[in-house]
């Protein structure tokens, strides 16, 4: 009898509150579009990427427009220039290498602009291990494999910031909104750390650890906050990112060493 | 004193040798005269001859004073005898206390009112009250909001006591009177000042049929939330960290249950709410914007009542009655939300996963008198909110106050304070045993206070004291294995400030139609650990003026300075508190602010109106915002590098309220501009806030059916929160971003947000000892959908699309507006046993 009373009750008051609706946009006026570049440069042998991109507005369909005749190079500190082949929907790719402990100049020409900024590839010790262990998914309660993770570190590295990539199956998760970052300043290893992705058996995983400038991780951190908070337009503090490049323009130019290490979900205490 | 009759022209009385006391038996008898005297004034024993033949009675009673050596004195139909004793010349002191008869809860900002003179005062937050005036024979209001006004007639000789019971039928639902009020704010010399009619908050609409005193709040003028289901006030323009909460003195730092929806407070152990809107009487400081001082009951020390109530999530108790009769009582007050509970009851299949939400609160207060002159309150409260779903959140409040009245004369009134206070959040993340965090945040204050009131002949008031507060601010707490959170990072110090705070305030009366009040607060703010920071002396001057320009209109205006010595930080402004002070030190100043304040009262008695008018104006610096990073809660405050601003506010608040009647209410109208530059930021230009609620409008009206059935209704409006319109949107990492212009800062407004609330109370019982109502209610009955908040996102098919590799469909860059309450039913049920 009670149940009665009080169901109907609660899913009138549940059914009844917190709501959302798509609203449609004011007018907010013309603007020039904007460059965005977007680069990531790391120590591995393998596709750099560039992307080089305008903004578009609101009202848009299109997320973005690409820019395909910008002229995009990387210069080292001894003055090597390493020029990027012509792009194609906005992005530019070369294979390269960039050494550990060097600055790097990225230079980025688009209408006879040039849009620079730089970077350090941050020595990193890299991951140590990979294992995994079976344990219950608390969001479905079936029985899940989690990833942990060992990499330690010895004085004196001035790695403090690092970034996660992971790909499953081929499939980049680190990805969009997933932006896994961390600060390690003044531990001696990162051991121990599980992942928060459940896997199945079979699953292949490769595990990316990256390190970070300080003024990328707090880009990377604002992203995140703008991406994954219920960012309140009319009470959280809004403006744009930071502006990495000069002179400015939307976008980040991210340097790091990486190191991957592949696991393949198929037995207990690998 | 006989009962009142048209006194007669002439009379006959013919006595020998009979004693003034039968002289006095015969005029009330054969004459029905009403006579009013002090017997102990009097010789009532004297012996007197009278020969009378149908004499004109104030040859009579000139006679008789002559024979007896006192005087008398004819007003309003009544027979005034009393001694000539006393210095005509000296003002006399009339004092007392002004208590509630049926509880004898000494009530607090009572007015004592001499309309002949023109002069009155209020009783202090002990419900004592002393006056100084020239000798006499007057008449004498004492008035309270909610109750009766008594009228009395003295005859001021001498130095004098004279207490009031005041009475008001404590249940039966009526007009509420606000009588009060009116004399309250003609007295009151301090303008921003205002006394909340608490007896309006039983039958006002409230959210989901909970009364609750912080809802009330945002009712009042000048007050304001950003929006529904938010932490804090913002008082006159100024942010939640500038209003402080006083609870039987003692600071309490989260004032909010359930993510903003309620205070901390169970109405029943309420006795007043006294909100100080940018000027602070100088005895109160450490904020800089507003001070709501909220003064718990003393409970019953009459008789034992039970009172309580059942709403739509939270059932509370409370329990009260005497130690000693009329000497000693106790309150005890418990309440908690059940809507955990309530689903964990109804939903066994788990449908709704509500785990572990829910708040609690525990009041407990006693009082003794020790004598006439000493009286000991002690009062102590616990709280908490948790919000524990693996993972989840939880805070508190734990505070004690201890309080020593002494009557040193019947001119000084003395009080000794002694609290403490603690506030604790934490904020975890529990997926299992392997992944796991939780951050302790902690706050402790200590203070210890005396206070002096000082009624002297010629000056109204004058109030001083001494005071010390302690503040700890203990460091953040972690444990855990997260990624994201490094223990051995986190700054392992306490840090510490001893704010001591010399204090005077002394009310003086110019002419006969001006009064000024004056104030000083010296603040030594010596911050003790971490060193290297020097000490501080700073002034805060606080004058007003009062012109009086009848009995019914008066104008004020005023200036104050304040100072706050921390700095608040807060992340996350939804749901659950999170919040961190930092004090003052190497990079962040003391927060100061000027206020200047001017106001129009104007109370027509006889129309049963009160209305008032406060322009205000108010220049806050030092408004440096502390930059939310991730590691806010480790870093030393010495390498926290804010980002200096300052706030200006401008704005006037309305008020009119109508106190009597069968149709009851109040309009309460604020407009408002706040306007902030911070250093880098738009341009260096003044930018509006994104609380900058232009228009602020509640009207409240309560309609009385009958003694039993009561209507009431509030409609609510204010202008849209301003928000920033981002002017394109561009690609990173596969997902849109919102592009603003950084020089148009909060460039739009929401559209603007209303709402009706009505409700229905209808009470049962006819007389004690029980009684008890029902009152239905419907918040926003008129369904509006008031957006609470914007977010920006990429959607797929009407839903917030994330993941850049979703194919399945086209994704759209769209702004998402989100609301709380679309139309929402509650109840609430109130039972009283006893008196």
């Amino acid at each position: 009898m009670m149940q009665r009373l009080i169901l109907p009750y609660l899913f009138l008051s549940l059914f009844l509150s917190a709501c959302e609706e798509i609203v449609d946009f004011p007018d907010s006026g013309t603007e020039r579009p904007e460059i965005v570049i977007e680069a990531v440069l790391t120590n591995q042998y393998e596709n750099q990427t560039v992307r080089v991109s305008y903004s578009t507005a609101i009202n848009d369909s299109t997320l973005s427009v690409p820019e395909n005749n910008a002229m995009v190079r990387i210069i080292s500190r001894e003055g090597d220039t390493f020029s990027f082949p012509d792009g194609h929907e906005g992005i530019y790719q070369m294979l390269f290498k960039a050494e550990e402990n060097e600055t790097y100049r990225l230079e980025v020409t688009v209408n006879g602009t040039v849009y620079a900024s730089e970077g350090r590839t941050i020595p990193i010790n890299g991951i140590d291990s990979l294992y995994c262990r079976q344990m219950l998914n608390p969001e479905n309660g079936d029985s899940a494999w989690y990833v942990y993770m060992d990499a330690g570190r010895s004085y004196p590295m001035d790695t403090r910031y690092y970034m996660l990539d992971m790909t499953k199956n081929e499939e980049l998760i680190t990805y969009g909104s997933e932006i896994w970052i961390f600060r390690d300043s003044y531990t001696d290893s990162i051991n121990g750390i599980k992942l928060p992705i459940a896997f199945q058996k079979g699953d292949t995983v490769i595990i990316g650890l990256s390190s970070l400038s300080n003024s990328m991780f707090d880009y990377y951190f604002k992203l995140s906050y703008e991406v994954f908070t219920i960012n309140l337009s009319n009470i959280s503090y809004r403006c744009n990112l930071p502006m990495m490049f000069d002179p400015k323009a939307m976008g980040y130019f991210q340097v790091s060493c990486t190191d991957r290490k592949e696991i393949i979900i198929k037995q207990a205490d690998q | 004193m006989g009962q009142e009759q048209k006194l007669p022209d002439s009379i006959s009385l013919r006595v020998h040798d009979f004693t003034l006391r039968q002289v006095i038996q015969e005029l009330e008898t054969r004459y029905h005269i009403n006579l009013y005297y002090s017997p102990s004034k009097l010789p009532l024993d004297r012996k007197i001859t009278l020969v009378f033949d149908e004499a004109p009675l104030t040859t009579v009673l000139s006679e008789v004073c002559r024979q007896a050596g006192f005087e008398y004195r004819i007003k309003d139909d009544q027979v005034i005898f009393y001694s000539r004793n006393g210095d005509a010349d000296k003002n006399v002191t009339t004092s007392g206390f002004v208590i509630d008869s049926i509880t004898g809860e000494r009530l607090i900002g009572a007015a004592v009112y001499f309309p002949e003179l023109s002069m009155g005062t209020t009783t202090n937050e002990y419900g004592y009250y002393s006056i100084s005036i020239p000798p006499g024979i007057y008449d004498i209001n004492c008035s309270y909001i909610g109750y009766s006004t008594i009228h009395k007639i003295i005859v001021a000789t001498s130095k004098q006591q004279i207490s009031f019971a005041l009475i008001t039928e404590a249940y039966e639902i009526k007009p509420v009177l606000l009588e009060g009020s009116i004399l309250n704010r003609a007295i009151n010399l301090t303008p921003g000042t205002d006394v909340l009619p608490i007896k309006l908050m039983e039958s006002y609409p409230a959210l989901l049929g909970e009364k609750d005193v912080v809802q009330f709040l945002k009712m009042m003028p000048g007050v304001q939330t950003t929006t529904e289901g938010l932490n804090g006030l913002y008082v006159r323009g100024c942010l939640p960290q500038h209003t402080s909460f006083l609870i039987d003195d003692a600071p309490m730092f989260n004032m909010f249950h359930f993510s903003g929806w309620f205070s901390t407070l169970n109405p029943d152990a309420i006795k007043e709410v006294r909100l100080h809107k940018s000027m602070l009487p100088a005895k109160i400081g450490g904020s800089i914007a507003s001070v709501a001082e909220i003064s718990l009951r003393d409970g019953n020390n009459q008789h034992f009542n039970l009172t309580g109530g059942a709403g739509t999530i939270t059932s509370r108790i409370t329990v009260e009655g005497p130690i000693i009769r009329d000497r000693s009582s106790f309150i005890i007050s418990f309440r908690r939300s059940y809507l955990d509970q309530l689903i964990r009851v109804s939903n066994p299949q788990k449908l709704i996963d509500m785990g572990k939400i829910y708040f609690y609160d525990l009041n407990a207060k006693i009082n003794f008198t020790v004598n006439a002159r000493n009286r000991l309150y002690i009062s102590s409260y616990t709280g908490r909110d948790i919000f524990d779903d693996q993972g989840g959140a939880g805070w508190g409040n734990s505070l004690f106050s201890g309080r020593w009245n002494h009557l040193f004369s019947d001119k000084v009134f003395g009080n000794l304070t002694i609290t403490g206070s603690g506030y604790d959040h934490y904020f975890d993340g529990q997926g299992d045993d392997d992944d796991y965090y939780k951050i302790n945040i902690a706050i402790r204050n200590y203070n210890i206070k005396y206070d002096l009131t000082v009624y002297p002949a010629h000056n109204r008031k004058m109030n001083m004291g001494l005071n010390s507060r302690y503040i700890l601010f203990p460091p953040v707490e972690f444990t855990g294995n997260s990624i994201t959170m490094n223990p051995e990072a986190a700054d392992r110090r306490t840090y510490k400030a001893l704010l001591t705070t010399l204090y005077y305030q002394g009310d003086f009366k110019l002419t006969s139609d001006m009064n000024a009040s004056l104030g000083m607060r010296l603040i030594w703010a010596d911050k003790i650990y971490p060193d290297n920071v020097k000490t501080r002396i700073d002034p805060e001057p606080l004058i007003s003026l009062e012109y009086t320009i009848s009995d019914e209109l008066s104008v004020k205006t005023g200036y104050s300075r304040n100072h706050q010595y921390y700095h608040g930080v807060s992340v996350f402004d939804l749901i659950i508190p999170f919040d961190k002070y930092v004090f003052w030190g190497n990079n962040l100043k003391p927060q100061v602010a000027d206020h200047i304040i001017a106001g129009i009262y104007y109370s027509p008695v006889h129309r049963n109106l009160e209305f008032s008018m406060e322009p205000y104006f108010s220049m806050l610096k030092n408004q440096d915002r502390i930059q939310i990073n991730e590691e806010i809660y480790f870093t030393r405050d010495k390498n926290i590098n804010p980002v200096s601003g300052c706030l200006n506010v401008a704005g006037v608040d309305f008020s009119l309220r109508k106190t009597t009647g069968r149709i009851t209410g109040f309009i309460s109208y604020t407009l408002m501009k706040t306007h902030k530059k911070e250093e880098g930021v738009n341009h260096n230009a003044y930018f509006q806030t994104y609380y900058d609620r232009r228009h602020d409008l509640v009207v409240n009206m309560n309609y009385q059916l009958s003694r039993r059935i009561g209507f009431s209704s509030n409609w609510v409006y204010m202008s849209g929160n301003p928000y920033s319109l981002p002017v394109g949107k561009y690609e990173l990492r596969g997902r849109s971003i919102p592009l603003y212009n950084s020089n148009s800062l909060y460039n739009r407004r929401m559209p603007d947000y209303h709402r009706l609330d009505v409700s229905v109370k209808i009470g049962f019982g006819k007389q004690n000892p029980c009684r008890h109502s029902l009152t239905l209610m419907v918040y926003n009955a008129y369904a509006r959908k008031n957006a609470v908040f914007y977010h920006y996102s990429d959607i797929t098919n009407g839903n917030i699309d994330n993941n850049p590799n979703n194919k399945n469909g086209d994704r759209l860059f769209s702004m998402m507006g989100y609301y709380f309450f679309n139309v929402f039913p509650a109840f609430s049920y109130d039972f009283k046993f006893g008196k």
